[in-house]
């Protein structure tokens, strides 16, 4: 399991990279209803998360000759409308991103390294936009970011672009001069992101330019999670994800680490209650306290740990072998 | 050779203005988990 468990009132939403979409009772985990995509070709995976509105839960797939973007029924499961993707880059084709939405429109990122918009109640195709990446081999495509009626993507070509949400209009690019290997994410009036040559950028996003630059000693690493005073990062060295970096807002400095015994195996850092966590390929949740990096506590489950989500005190954790754990806060005796 | 030592000490200063800690260095004095299993499901992948 790659993407994060969404928690929405009694149901716990997960993808599988076993090939199902599930809804499970928050309360005992049974399932109440489950969506198999390999009955619609030869897709397995889920990576990016999906997108809550209203009645549906929107979704992408992906698998080696076909991959989709799904509006399940939350409350049922039954398929509001689905979009087919078959071009792919090396045997891997369909939505790999999060899916993120401006008023009517959604938007993801395709292999091959193209932005998608589309209508969220209908599932139809508004317009589509590519990088300038090659695709002479596979790369991992990076989450968009929605602001103010612009969507932001970090392309594989090295450059961020700007598009009018609506439109698909190009209002500016920046080259950055490497792949970028980050989700784009908004910060305040800004974007930050990270680029394969251990840099991490904050830009403008009325102009794209470049407002600061930071340099690292490992490689950004799938997506930043932010707070109001802080940015979140793990980074990745020799393709094991190694230290968790906390910054101030502006990227200016560093305000404290974690380096990983064992590597860290979650995708994003996740912030919840002022604590920041993350597993790792042991089986164990660390949490730090977000103002200082302190150790807080840590917890051992069975897996390595890729991803988190909640709600209220209850904790959902999801692991690479597709297990899933609720954690509930000890009663007090 | 100053010069050369200087220049050195200079990239090295952003390293120093931080400290990075191991999670298990800082673990002798970390509490208990808050947190008990309430249930788990396997989705197997």
């Amino acid at each position: 399991m790659f993407a994060s468990p969404i928690v929405d009132g009694n149901l716990v939403f997960i993808g599988s990279c076993a090939g199902a979409f599930y809804a499970l009772d928050i309360d005992n985990g049974t399932v109440v209803w489950k969506y198999d995509i390999t009955k619609d070709g030869d897709q397995t995976s889920f990576h990016g998360n999906p997108l809550l509105v209203e009645d549906v839960i929107i979704t992408g797939t992906d698998g080696r000759s076909i991959g989709h973007v799904y509006a399940f029924e939350k409350a049922t499961g039954k398929v509001r409308w689905k979009i087919p993707f078959t071009k792919g880059v090396d045997n891997t084709t369909g939505l790999p991103t999060d899916i993120v939405r401006s008023d009517a429109n959604a938007f993801g990122v395709a292999f091959g390294d193209e932005l998608i918009c589309f209508d969220w109640r209908t599932g139809k195709l508004q317009w589509t936009f590519a990088s300038g990446f090659s695709k002479e081999r596979f790369e991992w495509s990076h989450s968009p970011a929605i602001s103010a009626q612009r969507v932001f993507f970090g392309g594989l070509d090295g450059v961020a672009y700007a598009l009018q949400a609506r439109t698909g209009k190009v209002l500016w690019q920046r080259s950055l001069g490497a792949k970028i290997m980050t989700a784009v994410t908004t910060s305040g009036e800004d974007l930050v992101l990270g680029t394969s040559d251990n840099k991490f950028f904050r830009l403008s996003q009325k102009s794209g330019e470049i407002l600061d630059e930071f340099v690292t000693s490992s490689k950004p690493w799938w997506a930043f999670a932010a707070t109001d005073n802080a940015l979140l990062l793990l980074t990745n060295n020799s393709r094991a994800a190694d230290v968790l970096h906390c910054f101030d807002r502006d990227l200016k400095k560093v305000l404290w680490q974690q380096k990983a015994e064992c590597e860290w195996s979650t995708a994003r850092p996740f912030v919840w209650n002022e604590i920041v966590l993350a597993g790792n390929g042991a089986s164990e949740v660390y949490a730090f306290r977000l103002s200082d990096g302190v150790l807080q506590w840590t917890h051992q489950l069975s897996g390595a740990i890729r991803s988190f989500g909640w709600l209220n005190d209850l904790l959902v954790a999801g692991t690479i072998e597709g297990k899933v754990f609720t954690l509930a806060a000890r009663s007090i005796k | 050779m100053k010069t050369k030592l200087a220049a050195t000490l200079f990239l090295l200063l952003p390293f120093s203005l931080y400290a990075q800690t191991s999670a298990s260095e800082t673990s002798a004095n970390m509490a208990q988990s808050p947190f008990e299993l309430r249930w788990q499901f396997d989705a197997g992948g």
